[in-house]
């Protein structure tokens, strides 16, 4: 091998290293995720999340005081049914941001239930946050609280 | 080796027509990503997207005991029972919210390449040309 030979060779060399060092720089795709569920997996999740419960289960009831107070003391019988029933939908299948209203033709009032966040407590349980609106006589009353789902499937207002 | 993670399917979902949750109408895109970016800086968090994720894990839950069974995690679009195994730390057949959010969290690792905690355009390019 002449020496025109080796330093052609030797150039060669080291344009194809540097040329590999080159694409490990420019290399902007993510990292492996060994432990992860995986993009597929990921995407359905998210769409669960976004569409809510496809479960078929029956909201249950709703324990503990929902509208207490000033406001609780406008309601009749009729709605609080009605709030409870909202909020106990809201609570079991919709997802945080979108809401559950109710409206008792009768008295006129109305309600809207938007569960917020969602969280498990180091037991097991689910909790969620909620706001809770109530219209009574056109003037608007909002409520922020928690309710923790019990293993018989009711939800019981904790905050 | 295949890199999908759940933004690339994500993205490429939202690129064809939405994707469908169980019994329910397709999502637009602008329903995912209005949901996957709540606070609307045009970037996906990882406490939002962890917010999000818990919120998909209570709802697979389906007799609400607080952990996914392989049955549960197989009504999810796209479930591989191998990652499901690999997640499943201490291989007791469920995966509690810990351990799915510790998988769901490496996803997301995995596609934050510059680790400042939130994927921006240029991340998620990346993870759609993966």
């Amino acid at each position: 091998m002449t020496m025109l030979q080796q330093a052609c060779r030797g150039i060669l060399v080291s344009a194809l290293v540097v040329a590999f060092l080159l694409m490990g720089c420019e290399s902007t795709g993510p990292k492996t995720a060994v432990g992860g569920l995986g993009g597929a997996a990921a995407g359905g999740l998210l769409a669960a999340a976004l569409g809510g419960k496809g479960t078929g289960i029956a909201a249950g009831t709703i324990l503990g005081g929902l509208i207490g107070g000033a406001i609780g003391d406008r309601l009749d019988a009729a709605d609080r049914e009605k709030a409870s029933a909202a909020a106990s939908q809201a609570l079991e299948s919709i997802p945080s941001g979108q809401s559950v209203a109710w409206r008792n033709p009768d008295s006129g009032h109305t309600g809207v239930v938007t569960p917020v966040r969602t969280y498990q407590t180091s037991t097991g349980q689910y909790c969620r946050e909620y706001t809770q609106t109530i219209t009574i006589g056109g003037e608007k009353h909002q409520s922020y609280g928690t309710a923790c789902r019990q293993p018989d499937g009711s939800w019981k207002i904790v905050s | 080796m295949r890199r999908f993670t759940w933004l690339f399917m994500t993205i490429a979902l939202i690129s064809a027509h939405g994707i469908v949750a169980h019994g329910q109408q397709p999502l637009t895109r602008k329903q995912i990503m209005e949901s996957a970016d709540k606070n609307r800086d045009g970037k996906i968090g990882r406490i939002e997207f962890l917010e999000r994720m818990r919120e998909a894990f209570f709802f697979v839950d389906v007799n609400k005991d607080g952990v996914l069974t392989i049955a549960e995690y197989q009504r999810i679009q796209g479930a591989d029972p191998r990652q499901f195994a690999r997640a499943d730390r201490n291989s007791d057949g469920k995966l509690s919210m810990d351990e799915f959010l510790k998988a769901i969290t490496e996803d997301f690792d995995a596609a934050d390449t510059n680790d400042d905690g939130v994927l921006d355009d240029a991340e998620v390019k990346a993870w759609i040309a993966h």
